[in-house]
């Protein structure tokens, strides 16, 4: 045990390209035409309201005619993780963590599978344990770095109950849940449907991720938004974590499982800033009743849910303010285009000057070494 | 006489606590213990304790991290019997150093690693510091004990009367909730005990296989030692008689001032005789004519006796003040009823009584002049140990130890000394030729059998432990002991035994008993001088006719004119300055008989372990011998971090704070935000400066490299020191416990939360499990019986639990068939009451 010189930082949030033949490698092959069409008739189900042909097709029904130049995600700047092979090679993701002076990284799969598994006819729980063995392959390569969360399917609760034991039994060291139930026709998650669920992950002690990535409430948005990179529509994603919040706090989910810890990855810190201020006001000033909850919504915010954020200048500030300098944690977001890769420690460095020296380790480090106990 | 571990050839890489204490163990016995020393040295040198426990060694500085460093400890341990280390887990082959390593070169080779953690994936990687594994565990919290019991606590239930507090006027230790911080480092303590059984099994079993092995403990097994009866998870804990009072937080535990000012400790409690006295005109012409087993006015140990105690204490406390404490302890020993003065370290280490015993010894001290402090805790009748050296200065050995390993490294095929075994006895054994393929053995004293007629914990726990190490363990016990079996402490000290009741006034019975001696390998007993011979089970009368028995006979004290009182683990803690360091009486403070207070199982472990020693002894002379130890001796080694000079003068080991958070500001309890608890410890420079930069807000980045800090770091510190401690309970007010730890983890700062329920998880813990740290076992009664488990682990010969607590007179049948009963003789035995014959279904 000796004092370490080099700053330890632990990424938040950081990604994963699994392959499909990854995750049928561990699925057996009477499945594997099951497996298929789920994903087929997800990605039709989905449609892909960022193309450029959904613009165009909304501009068309709208008469609004051609757009002076083509709008659609993905025609952004190259960054430098972009298509390193880190993304999907365990010991090259390693490399470039050295390289980058990250310790350990909260890694999340680019693909959200509990929008397609539950889909596939035969054999769903069997392509669940398959996609998170091909996660677990992964982390395998050293898993107190790969820090990888295992997605639990939500539409049955005995059988992600059962995901739940068996991933703690393997070691995992993270969940991902989907962010809006309601997207998957089921339940928001104050419903006591869920209750089981959450005593298991409590009893299990694991964290709850819930990464902000995209909500199909905000469709028609998408479409709309005549911006290159969908500028209009993106913040609003992440904005719209406020309604999962709202029923994770309000709805009174942390007042009966006081020892859950929920990480929103992604969401932005400064609106949530605003939203606690007001959600605490509804009750102190303007007379609104939360029957699910005895105390203020900042209480259990303070407590159950952590925030990942991404090179945010005011990221101290808004702690400060409201959010608990316990409650947030920096990420390099490898390898998308915000990454901090390869100058973490030259970002961090930059964002932390004049910082006091344990706000600083909580953040880039303490935090989330407690979360995930790493 | 050599002692019994003459010849062993030690090397001790040690640091700390439990280490060196081990070793100690080791040179006091006749090994010759040799400490390497790194270059840039020992972080814990200027602890009290390295004067105590590092006599009689000798002291090499070598740099393992250099080539040639490397290559003269692996020519040293070429030749050696025992590697002793405390390196955190990795460490030894990042050296190069590992059992694999070694074992390549010297096959006999014994490794002894005592960790923190062991290799518990959730805490290895944690420091290894001994308070911080009290924190870690939640011992902290164990120390005056848990409201309604750790039992019912770990059960999630109140305990019996939960409508009663404790009764005014009962104060333990800091008049405060929370955790409290002793003076004993329990876990090192406990880890030192099983260290010592562990490396004396391993020479046991070398002697068969002519391997040797890798031995393993942890701090973490030290502390699960020292609480080992408290922490129990069963399924009926309404079980009759299983629920006891004494290690109950709110319970009376006889602590009492007198009217000096001064405090005694009385137990077991008899009020009828305490308030008696107190109305004579002198107590000690007060006796009392029944024994506590048959005073009608005991107090039971039951939940009754919990609230008989309540109501009494303010008269006990009250008669008490009424006389002066040597009045007390002079009406006690009169009357024979366990009084004992609470004393310092420093007026146990001037009992002449004790010096005569030979458990304080006095050394002259190549620093410090002439000094007393523990002495040899182990007695062996044939091979007697002692203490020959003081403590070496550092390095002082150092060319010595290098020509040895040069003519080692000359001379690889000829050894220097006669090699291992044989030792200069030398009859009698086959060993020393190295490792015999085939020869196997399941577990360290598999094929051993014991008899173990012990009572209380003292005794039987000795057994337990045995057990553990594949001994066949015959619990003989007398016909009424059934009151005691089923209690929380009957369980928690006879797993893995098989149970005879006899009575020995019996003819029958007594034949049975001689029967089972001519079998047997052990004979233990922890009676008062003078029973033993008068049942004629004394040394001389078995030793003549069973000369390759191991007799084992413990006491309460040392011998002298306390001899026959009755000798408990509260008296011992009492007279050796144990309770008086715990509840910080030097602050002001009552004493405090901490809820791990090893007095009982220490003096079993130390009794295990003079046992073990004296078979491995056998196994190369062919010769039995007796052995002991007493409460005392264990209550000694817990406070041996003390020594005092020959005109009486204390040195100053440090001691507790009156609020009992800790030894230091870099070394304390704080409270946090969230009311939870953290420990500090701060030990280096470096460490204290992070802390303070951490914790009182000063801008200094904790990532600025230590050259560019230099004067001015200093500085801070000097400037700081005057509001330090307060500044510090104000910075750690400011964050919740968990954030504190994450944090000062980030910034290399040595902390811990203290986990209160951690007695609660570890039951449930899949690695504790697997590795058998918690035992699964069944008991009549409470069903599922559930306490910690494996204390010490081998590579070869891997220790064992080999069933659930056995009940008076379970195995009488079996026992008195294998040893060539008829059923029809049995059923008349039990007839005639000579014997008890209580079998039980096991599931």
């Amino acid at each position: 045990m000796g004092a370490s010189t080099k700053e330890r930082l632990i990424s938040a949030d950081d990604h994963v390209d699994l392959s499909h033949a990854a995750v049928k490698a561990h699925l057996a092959t009477k499945f594997h035409g099951d497996y298929d069409d789920a994903i087929a008739a997800f990605v039709s189900s989905a449609g892909n309201v960022l193309s450029i042909e959904a613009n165009q097709l909304w501009r068309a029904q709208q008469n609004l005619g051609p757009s002076e130049r083509p709008v659609g995600m993905g025609t952004g700047r190259r960054h430098a993780a972009n298509g390193r092979a880190g993304h999907t090679d365990a010991k090259e993701r390693l490399a470039d963590m050295d390289a980058d002076g990250v310790e350990a990284s909260a890694t999340y799969c680019e693909v959200s599978a509990f929008r397609y598994l539950y889909l596939v006819k035969n054999g769903w729980k069997e392509a669940t344990r398959a996609f998170n063995s091909s996660l677990a392959d992964f982390a395998s390569a050293a898993p107190s770095r790969l820090v990888v969360s295992y997605q639990i399917p939500i539409h049955d609760i005995d059988a992600a109950v059962a995901e739940v034991r068996w991933a703690a039994s393997t070691g995992c060291k993270s969940l991902q849940l989907p962010v809006f139930p309601a997207e998957l026709g089921l339940p928001d998650y104050w419903d006591t449907r869920y209750d089981p669920l959450w005593a298991a992950i409590q009893d299990v002690d694991l964290p709850v991720c819930c990464h902000i990535g995209m909500n199909t409430a905000l469709d028609d948005l998408a479409r709309r938004d005549p911006t290159p990179q969908k500028g209009i529509f993106v913040p609003l994603v992440a904005m719209s974590a406020a309604e999962p919040l709202g029923m994770w706090i309000m709805g009174g989910v942390f007042e009966r499982f006081p020892d859950l810890r929920v990480v929103f990855v992604e969401p932005g810190l400064g609106w949530v800033s605003w939203w606690l201020y007001i959600a605490d006001d509804f009750v102190l000033r303007q007379g609104y009743d939360f029957p699910a909850i005895t105390k203020l919504p900042s209480h259990y915010f303070r407590k159950n849910v952590f925030l990942t954020f991404v090179d945010e200048p005011d990221a101290l500030y808004h702690a400060h303010s409201r959010l608990g300098v316990e409650n947030i944690m920096w990420s390099s977001d490898y390898p998308h285009p915000v990454s901090s890769w390869p100058n973490s420690q030259k970002v961090v460095d930059e964002m932390f000057v004049g910082a006091d020296p344990v706000e600083r380790a909580l953040v880039v480090s303490g935090n989330a070494a407690r979360v995930w106990r790493l | 006489m050599a002692g019994v571990f003459d010849g062993l050839q030690v090397l001790d890489l040690s640091w700390g606590i439990a280490g060196p204490m081990t070793t100690m163990m080791l040179v006091d016995n006749g090994a010759r213990v040799t400490r390497i020393e790194r270059p840039e040295g020992d972080p814990f040198a200027d602890q009290t304790g390295y004067r105590v426990w590092h006599r009689g060694k000798r002291s090499a500085t070598i740099d393992l991290r250099s080539p040639q460093g490397h290559t003269a400890f692996l020519a040293l341990a070429s030749r050696a019997d025992i590697v002793v280390e405390t390196f955190s887990p990795g460490t030894t082959d990042e050296l190069g150093i590992d059992h694999a390593t070694l074992c390549a070169i010297n096959p006999r080779l014994i490794t002894c690693s005592i960790s923190g953690y062991g290799r518990h994936p959730d805490h290895a990687d944690r420091p290894g510091y001994d308070a911080l594994v009290a924190a870690r565990t939640g011992l902290l919290y164990d120390q005056k004990g848990r409201r309604g019991t750790a039992f019912e606590y770990i059960v999630g239930r109140d305990g019996p009367h939960p409508e009663y507090d404790a009764p005014d006027g009962l104060v333990r230790g800091a008049d405060r909730p929370g955790p409290v911080f002793p003076r004993t480092p329990w876990p090192s303590i406990g880890a030192n005990y099983v260290a010592s059984l562990g490396i004396a099994a391993a020479l046991c079993a070398r002697e068969v296989t002519g391997r040797g092995q890798h031995v393993e403990t942890s701090l973490l097994q030290g502390a699960l030692a020292a609480i080992s009866l408290n922490w129990q998870r069963v399924e009926n804990p309404d079980a009759t008689l299983y629920w006891m009072w004494p290690i109950d937080s709110r319970s009376i535990e006889g602590i009492y001032e007198c009217a000096d000012g001064r405090w005694v400790h009385h137990w077991t409690v008899r009020p009828k005789w305490v308030l008696g006295a107190a109305e004579a005109e002198r107590p000690q012409d007060v006796v009392l004519d029944t024994a506590y087993r048959d005073d009608p006015d005991r107090i039971s140990m039951e939940a009754d006796g919990f609230l008989t105690g309540i109501f009494l204490h303010p008269l006990l406390a009250e008669a008490f003040k009424k006389f002066p404490s040597s009045d007390w302890v002079e009406a006690g020993a009169l009357a024979g009823i366990g009084v004992a003065l609470v004393r310092s370290p420093a007026e146990a280490l001037a009992d002449e009584s004790f010096l005569a015993d030979g458990c304080v010894v006095e050394v002259d001290d190549p620093e410090v002049g002439r000094i007393r402090h523990v002495g040899s805790v182990l007695e062996f009748s044939s091979t007697p140990g002692g203490v020959t050296a003081p403590s070496p200065r550092s390095g002082a050995h150092t060319a010595e130890v290098l020509a040895e390993a040069a003519a080692i490294i000359a001379s690889p095929a000829a050894p220097t000394r006669p090699t291992t075994t044989t030792g200069e006895a030398g009859e009698g054994s086959e060993g020393g030729t190295g490792p015999r393929p085939g020869v196997s053995l399941a577990h360290p004293l598999a094929g051993v059998r014991v008899l173990d007629l012990g009572l209380g914990v003292a005794g039987p726990f000795a057994g337990r432990v045995l057990a553990d190490l594949g001994a066949d363990v015959i619990k003989v016990m007398a016909m009424h002991d059934g009151y005691w079996s089923g209690t929380h402490m009957g369980l928690g000290t006879n797993r893995g035994k098989r149970s005879i009741a006899v009575n020995l006034k019996h003819p029958l019975g007594r034949a049975a008993l001689d029967r089972l001696i001519e079998q047997a390998d052990v004979f233990t007993v922890n009676w008062r001088p003078g029973a033993a011979a008068r049942l004629r089970l004394d040394f001389d009368t078995l030793h003549a006719r069973f000369p390759r028995l191991v007799y084992c006979n413990t006491r309460g004290y040392e011998k002298g004119p306390r001899s026959d009182l009755p000798g408990t683990d509260q008296t011992a803690a009492a007279l050796t300055g144990t309770e008086w360091e715990d509840g910080a009486c030097d602050a002001g403070n009552p004493p405090l008989w901490s809820r791990s207070n090893m007095g009982d199982t220490g003096n079993a472990l130390l009794a295990a372990t003079a046992i073990t020693a004296a078979l491995y002894h056998r196994e190369r002379t062919g010769e039995g011998q007796a052995v002991s130890t007493s409460i005392v001796n264990a209550g000694l080694l817990h406070t041996s971090y003390a020594w005092i000079a020959s005109d009486g003068t204390s040195a100053d080991w440090g001691h507790v704070d009156g609020d009992q958070h800790g030894l230091s500001p870099y070394y304390r309890l704080y409270q946090c935000e969230d009311d939870a608890w953290l420990f500090v410890a701060a030990l280096t420079p470096e460490h204290r400066l992070r802390l303070l930069h951490a914790v009182t807000g000063h801008a200094v980045s904790a990532v600025e490299p230590p050259n560019t800090r230099g004067d001015a770091g200093a500085a801070l510190e000097a400037a700081l020191e005057a509001n330090l401690e307060a500044d510090l309970e104000a910075g750690f007010r400011s964050r919740p416990a968990a954030a504190w730890q994450s944090a000062l983890d980030a910034l290399g700062v040595p902390a811990e939360v203290v986990d209160e329920s951690f007695c609660r998880t570890i039951f449930d813990d899949p690695h504790a499990r697997a590795e058998r740290l918690v035992s699964e076992t069944w008991a009549s009664g409470v069903g599922r019986f559930e306490d910690p488990g494996l204390l010490v682990g081998f590579s070869d010969t891997p220790s064992v639990i080999q069933g659930g607590p056995c009940m008076c007179g379970e195995h009488t049948r079996q026992l008195l068939r294998e040893h060539g009963y008829t059923d029809t003789e049995i059923d008349d035995m039990a007839a005639e009451h000579a014997v008890l014959d209580a079998p039980i279904e096991r599931p």
